[in-house]
């Protein structure tokens, strides 16, 4: 028996009627979509009175912000003669003073990688899956595409909600020693260089930061926090790559292999 | 393979028609479900995958300029799913690995061989389990596995092989892969 008729038995044997279940997928979203609509009507009614409250609430919270930040940047140099602001920047640079512990692979070195465990690499505090969560294309699923400098990835990066202080992350390939660059929102350090992505140019940077104290979403209910990043290597790379993630009090490294083609 | 039910692009805009909408998810449900099921090996999470990519297929079909990659995108979406619903159990679990026993177990359990198969399929990362279930079961070709993957189709075709010499190492390349 072929592995194509072995595999549609062992699923086939066991799996469920699909009977009727279009039907009711396609009736619960229509129904969810009705629900949403009548939410939009209801909005639209008070709108306008509520547009008028929330400009004010707008204006005043404005202003609270203005005074109580520069009340506790009054407070924070008082005490520490450190003004607010400047510590993460501190804490960035200490991080980037840790020396980057990525071997060099010799040519016949196979690539040593993991940790990974369930489709996701690292052993924590920083873990990462391949695509985004939250993605508008296909490639950001799962994917990568490529430019004419070389190929992206699509990651998101999950960490615990309870590790505080920013994460620097850094990498490069084991064998060519080719610096990993990052693009999007959360790269950082100086810009080496500069790519077009779907017809957006996008500067390239050797650093990416994760700032705990301005996460990009709220924890999931699993109090992770989830980053979206955009990762580039290019072209020349070999077939091993290597992340070095730095934390206030750790320090993690990621090994991936990278499927060749055949 | 299945077609997408044909609705005009036009139909597909912003404002797309509950028997548009309707029209186009329909006939992706049971491919949805299929691979939801062989990639979580339970029917309740595979139907909740299914729904959860249906409502991510309501938000966002309108941005789908070519009706033809609709099912590709769509299984991607499932796929992207299970993932996470896989994800949420092992944060949940706080546990590696497999399970001793799968969550469906039928009483028609016949053969030990499928059995094997099904178990072995499950232990094989996500990346790998989707190239294998896409394939073998959903019957797609690597064109339209890769636009799945979000991955060039050199690199699906070697992850297909990888893990097909994952699954039977004593197997010849290309009897497995007729």
């Amino acid at each position: 028996m072929s592995l194509r008729r072995e595999m549609h038995s062992a699923f086939d044997e066991i799996a469920p009627t699909t009977a009727g279940l279009p039907e009711r997928v396609v009736q619960t979203v229509v129904r969810q979509r009705h629900g949403h609509q009548r939410r939009e009507r209801w909005v639209l009614r008070i709108r306008a009175p509520l547009s008028l409250v929330a400009a004010v609430v707008l204006i005043a919270l404005v202003a609270a912000v203005l005074v109580s930040g520069r009340l506790v940047q009054d407070w924070n140099a008082w005490h520490n003669g450190v003004p607010a602001g400047e510590r993460p920047q501190t804490d960035i640079a200490q991080l980037e003073a840790r020396p980057l512990m990525l071997p060099t692979l010799q040519p016949n070195d196979s690539c040593p990688d993991g940790p990974e465990a369930n489709g996701l690499w690292g052993s924590g505090p920083v873990l990462a899956a391949p695509g985004w969560t939250q993605p508008k294309t296909a490639n950001e699923l799962a994917g990568n595409f490529s430019t004419q400098w070389g190929e992206y990835w699509y990651q998101t990066y999950i960490v615990g909600d309870q590790v505080s202080g920013p994460i620097l992350a850094r990498g490069k390939d084991l064998r060519t020693n080719q610096r990993m660059i990052f693009v999007g929102n959360y790269a950082a350090g100086s810009v080496v260089g500069s790519d077009s992505i779907n017809g957006r140019l996008v500067q390239q940077h050797q650093e990416l930061i994760l700032d705990m104290s301005r996460p990009p979403a709220k924890p999931t209910t699993a109090h992770k926090l989830e980053w979206p990043v955009i990762t580039g290597l290019a072209k020349g790379s070999s077939d091993c790559v290597a992340w070095q993630l730095d934390g206030p009090d750790f320090t993690e490294v990621w090994v991936v292999y990278v499927l060749p083609d055949p | 393979m299945q077609q997408v039910a044909e609705v005009k692009p036009s139909d597909a805009g912003r404002a797309i028609s509950e028997r548009a909408f309707a029209d186009l998810l329909s006939p992706l449900i049971e491919p949805g479900f299929r691979l939801a099921f062989a990639m979580l090996h339970d029917a309740q999470a595979a139907e909740d995958a299914v729904q959860e990519a249906s409502f991510t297929a309501w938000r966002k079909v309108g941005r789908i300029s070519d009706q033809g990659r609709l099912r590709p995108w769509f299984l991607g979406v499932v796929a992207n799913k299970c993932r996470n619903a896989r994800r949420r159990k092992w944060v949940a679990d706080v546990r590696l690995g497999l399970p001793e026993h799968l969550s469906v177990v039928s009483g028609e359990e016949q053969s030990l061989r499928g059995t094997d198969l099904r178990r072995a399929v499950a232990r094989l990362r996500h990346e790998d389990r989707l190239v294998v279930v896409l394939y073998f079961y959903l019957d797609m070709t690597l064109d339209d596995i890769a636009t799945v993957a979000g991955s060039s189709v050199g690199a699906t075709r070697a992850r297909l092989y990888r893990s097909i010499r994952k699954l039977r190492p004593d197997l010849d390349l290309e009897e497995a892969l007729r």
